[in-house]
């Protein structure tokens, strides 16, 4: 099936940024640009997922 | 804490208002549905519809979350956008085993893919209904919470009391009009479905303006507040996770968890996602839009949160953040907004669900108990508003439980129970869909233990947190076992309370449902479930060919009558058209002739009927129905069906095969005929009469009779021999005997000829041994013959040659003596005339030592003393050889040598002797004084060409085709061996000679000779 490898690949990935070891490194009680570092990098991480959803939705094929 | 800055009537009269707006928009989705749909944008609406997974749980319960526990709650959001990656594979799959099924609920998916027995879907629907309830009591009991603080307690509001009544009323009857028109939830809802995405994009609209109203309104923005919080000492905790209340992180991970079973299989998301997707293209849509919309709506969760502690409003208040910095700081039209937004997420929850879980409570629990008091009575009306009257029940259930138990609970508590209930169902549905050994008990034994494990470890908690029970449970565990405390299991201390509960239920769920499956074989029912959810392809709804058997409804010839009446009595009018295709497919295989297969497809009819059916009164109904009707037991109706159509199978193959084979024999036998009437020899086919039944076109030649005149006719027709009786009798007592016979036979021809043919018989034997004819081969010999005539002379010619060269080898020595003893006479004699008769003498010897020499030259093995020559001056020698002859003729000649290479590896001896005869053959011919004859010589392309041309009388046609046999000759003088010699010579050099001549116009004689005749190295005989 077209674009199931890069769905796959994509979900491992953003699995692996939600997760620890990888969330660890933002979960601390500080600010980034004025925003606490956590929130920063779960957003972060979010919006590229929507991005990465956008591109890989419109690749999929049967 | 602000409270009642709006009237209670004016707020009712703005909610009715808001719920009569409502109507319209379904009222006109509604109507407007296929307008929408033409537009492309029903996949917005359909996934704007599925954003009713933002209840007012986010409205205001994460905020309240926000506040007491930090970022962990979105991982409720998190979850479902990470695994949307996924959709396209597993929700797809999902929605056509649906599509494919008429399926409308989970629990119409657990009976038709672990089916076989009815109280699957009963089970799940009863805890489906347990959890969901307080889900939407959740939602009524926001409506209520938020309807106290902008109208002021209830004690000041007079006869409004709470309006919690009148919104589950209002609800209930929106869910009766737009959800359940129709007894088949397989149709669009398009009026539900437009309702409830306009409540989608009213609900994200006001929180962003409330979330910028907070940020910006109130604070100096997300700086301000973040800064704000991070430098306090106990709030910057709850910017983390692993400093958060509780254990965040476990929490988080929990959350995330539950959200990726529950986004699907929650009854609203079910009802949305699964059964109303028109287009399994809107899964797309749905994949990147769902998650920006959830992104969207939790942008300002957090900062509202935090705004509201920093304004000094207590944590516990959470909830109601969103509503009271509005009113907090003065802005009343902004409260009243936010106040619209958190109804209209209520409200649109409470719509959903209702619709959803009262048709499963109708599919699964009351119209299966209507069927089973009643039956065979035109229940449609009935069973319409049975599930009417579930829709209802749904509404009043949430009503009471929040009216009666929650008062106690945060909105987040509830709305855990439930996610954490539905998410039960997880294992047993997205096993079901990709697991073949997955099996019933496996299922059940999951989702009993998971909802076991549930009660005790969250619903227990929150019951003595509700003042139900005493809270020694939760503190000793029971009978003071510290183990198993339900918040701490197993002494697990570092979990937060919803960790504890997500992951013991699911663990103890999975390793039922995997334990289950595995222990217990599937049974080959379960497989064939299986097999034909796998089977299950895209496609528009309902088109019952070509889609998996979803039940246990077996074959049973019921007549179009009965299916067309069955069909009606349940699912009303609705399924007209659907019904009505089959019936008319039927009807037309059967107008076409085709009974057998109108058979089987009759047969086939209750699958497709209970299909039909499923979707209007649901799996375990229309199962009831099927099986009333059918005289069989239905494992063995589907034993018989599946029997029949392996037979078929068995059959078809058969046939296939048998046409196979067929086809090759008919190829063989094409090939063989070909063959026969490709043989130039004459074959005819006798049967064991002698009576002809075949004939190749050789024989139609050589008989020179037409197929038809033969065919049929006896063998004594072919024949006729002189002794043909005899020799019939022999052929066919040898042919019998030994298998074959061979010999000359003399066949007649129409025209009365006869001509010898060799004629070949064989016997035919078919499979068993035993003979079924003849065939017989005739070789035409006529050209044999000739050929042995010729043979026979050219043998008595070389006999004859021999003869006559042995004559003349013992001819030419006496002659040699003679010819010496004239000339030693002559030489004696004085008288003249005596000398003249003696040289005449010597002149006849001389010519009958040439005849003697030309005899043996033509007759005598000659071997080629092969050498590299100059074959233009072999020309001149031969030409000046005999210049004392042409000269004396009065002959010019000449020789000429023109361009080319003129060498040739040659017997000079031999070549100068053939031009020495044509030369003389031309000077001879040539007009004496006039005469002329030239000599030309070439060389061309390997060759050496040499060309006598003389101006004599020439020779007419007859004669130029004799010229080169022996023993012929126009001369007076001569035996005729000439030319004869002169071409066997030039054969052995492995030259050509022609000759074209006209009479009165001359000769030439031509002669090619290859420079090179046997190779580089040359050689010859």
């Amino acid at each position: 099936m077209r674009g199931e490898g890069p769905a796959k690949a994509l979900w491992f990935v953003f699995i692996c940024w939600f997760c620890r070891p990888f969330i660890g490194t933002a979960d601390a009680a500080v600010s980034v640009l004025g925003i606490p570092a956590l929130l920063v990098y779960i957003f972060a991480g979010w919006a590229a997922l929507v991005a990465a959803l956008a591109v890989v939705s419109r690749k999929l094929e049967d | 804490m602000p409270a009642g800055i709006f009237s209670g009537p004016a707020v009712l009269a703005l909610i009715t208002a808001y719920l009569l707006a409502l109507f319209g928009i379904g009222y006109l989705g509604e109507r407007r549905f296929d307008a929408i749909r033409a537009r492309g944008l029903d996949r917005y609406i359909y996934v704007f519809a599925a954003g009713v997974y933002c209840t007012s749980w986010t409205f205001y319960g994460c905020i309240g979350n926000a506040a007491t526990s930090g970022a962990s709650f979105l991982g409720l959001f998190i979850g479902p956008s990470v695994f949307a990656l996924g959709w396209w594979f597993f929700l797809r799959k999902l929605v056509r085993v649906c599509r494919a099924n008429n399926i409308t609920s989970v629990p119409d998916f657990l009976s038709v893919r672990y089916g076989g027995h009815s109280w699957i879907g009963p089970v799940a629907t009863l805890l489906l209904v347990v959890g969901s309830v307080p889900y939407i009591s959740l939602q009524l009991r926001a409506v209520s919470i938020s309807f106290d603080l902008i109208a002021g307690p209830a004690a000041g509001r007079g006869a409004f009391v709470d309006p919690m009544l009148p919104v589950s009323l209002f609800l209930g009857a929106f869910a009766l009009f737009f959800g359940s028109r129709y007894l088949d939830f397989t149709k669009p809802q398009g009026g539900l479905l437009t309702a409830v995405a306009v409540e989608s994009v009213v609900k994200i609209v006001i929180f962003i303006a409330a979330g910028l109203f907070v940020c910006y309104g109130v604070f100096d923005g997300l700086g301000d507040i973040y800064g704000r919080i991070l430098s306090h000492p106990e709030w910057s905790k709850l910017a983390t996770l692993k400093d958060s209340p509780g254990d965040g992180y476990s929490r988080w991970l929990a959350y995330i968890v539950i959200a990726v079973f529950d986004v699907v299989l929650l009854p609203r998301q079910f009802h949305i996602f699964v059964v109303q997707n028109g287009d399994e293209k809107h899964i797309k849509t749905a994949m990147w839009l769902f998650p920006l919309y959830l992104l969207a709506i939790n942008l300002f969760v957090i900062p509202i949160a935090f705004g509201g502690l920093l304004l000094g409003l207590p944590a516990s208040a959470g909830d109601k953040y969103i509503l009271s910095i509005p009113m907090l700081a003065g802005n009343r039209a902004l409260s009243l907004v936010v106040f619209m937004g958190g109804f209209s997420a209520a409200t649109a929850m409470v719509m959903v669900s209702s619709v959803a879980l009262g048709k499963m409570v109708a599919n699964n629990l009351v119209i299966p108990a209507i069927l089973k008091l009643r039956k065979g009575f035109h229940a449609y009306r009935y069973l319409l508003a049975a599930a009417r009257a579930s829709m209802l029940v749904v509404i009043a259930l949430g009503y009471l439980y929040a009216t009666l138990m929650s008062r106690n609970m945060v909105l987040m508590e509830i709305g855990i129970i439930s996610f954490v209930a539905v998410a039960q169902f997880g294992p047993a549905v997205f096993g079901g869909l990709y697991w073949s050994r997955a099996g019933r008990r496996g299922a059940m034994l999951g989702i009993s233990l998971g909802f076991a494990a549930w009660f005790y470890t969250l619903v227990l908690p929150a019951m003595v947190k509700a003042g139900f029970m005493g809270g020694g449970i939760l503190e000793h565990g029971p009978f003071g076992i510290a183990a198993l405390v339900p918040t701490r299991l197993f002494g697990v201390e570092a979990v937060d309370p919803v960790g504890n509960a997500v992951f013991w239920s699911l663990f103890l769920n999975v390793l039922g449902f995997v334990a289950g499956s595995w222990l217990s074989e599937p049974s080959s029912e379960e497989a064939r479930r299986f097999e034909s959810i796998n089977a299950s392809g895209p496609g528009p709804r309902p088109a019952p060919e070509g889609y998996p058997a979803p039940s246990v409804a077996g074959a049973h010839y019921l007549s179009l009558e009965e299916i067309e009446e069955v069909v009606t009595r349940y699912a009303g009018h609705e399924k007209d058209k659907e019904i009505g295709e089959v019936v008319r497919e039927i009807r037309e295989i059967k107008k076409r002739g085709e009974t057998r297969e109108a058979v089987i497809r009759q047969m086939d009819l209750p699958q497709r009927v209970e299909k039909i059916l499923t979707g209007s009164i649901g799996v375990i109904a229309a199962r009831n129905v099927l099986r009333d009707m059918l005289p069989l037991t239905l494992a063995d109706a589907r034993t018989l069906v599946e029997s029949y159509r392996e037979l078929e199978k068995d059959l078809a193959t058969t046939r296939e095969e048998i046409s196979h084979k067929e086809g090759e024999i008919r190829a063989k036998e094409r090939f063989l005929a070909s063959v026969v009437r490709s043989i130039d020899d004459g074959v005819v086919s006798l049967d064991f009469d002698g009576r002809i039944i075949n004939v190749n076109e050789g024989a139609c030649r050589l008989f020179q009779r037409a197929e038809g005149e033969m065919i049929g006719q006896d063998f004594n027709l072919l024949i006729r021999d002189t002794e043909y009786r005899e020799k019939r009798r022999i052929i066919a007592r040898s042919t019998y005997r030994t298998g074959h016979w061979r010999g000359e036979v003399e066949i007649a021809r129409r025209d009365g000829t006869t001509a010898d043919a060799l004629l070949s018989t064989a016997k035919i034997i078919d499979e068993r041994g035993k003979p079924i004819g003849f065939v017989s081969s005739f070789k035409d010999l006529t050209e044999t013959k000739s050929m042995q005539h010729k043979m026979l002379q050219s043998e008595k010619l070389a006999s004859l040659g021999q003869m006559a060269a042995g004559v003349a080898h013992e001819i030419r020595n006496p002659l040699g003596s003679i010819k010496m003893s004239l000339r030693l006479l002559r030489d004696e004699l004085r008288d003249a005339e005596e000398v003249e008769v003696v040289e005449h003498i010597r002149d006849a010897v001389g010519s009958m030592e040439v005849i003697v020499n030309e005899l043996l030259d033509y007759t005598r093995e000659i071997a080629l003393q092969m050498d590299e020559y100059d074959v233009s001056k072999i020309a001149r020698s031969a030409v000046f050889g005999l210049e004392e002859d042409w000269r004396k003729r009065g002959v010019e000649v000449t020789v000429s040598v023109m361009e080319g290479a003129c060498s040739a590896t040659v017997d000079g001896i031999r070549i100068k002797q053939v031009l020495t005869n044509i030369v003389k053959n031309a000077v001879e011919a040539a007009p004496s004084g006039s005469g002329r004859v030239e000599v030309r010589v070439s060389g061309k392309d390997g060759f050496v060409h040499l060309a006598v041309s003389d101006n004599g009388s020439g020779m007419r046609q007859d004669e130029l085709a004799k010229v080169f046999q022996p023993f012929y000759t126009t001369k007076a003088q001569g035996v005729g061996l000439g030319m004869p010699i002169v071409k066997r010579l030039v054969e052995l050099h492995g030259g050509d000679v022609r000759v074209e001549s006209e009479a009165g116009k001359g000769t030439v004689v031509s002669l090619k000779l290859p420079r090179y005749p046997f190779g580089a190295n040359g050689g010859g005989r």
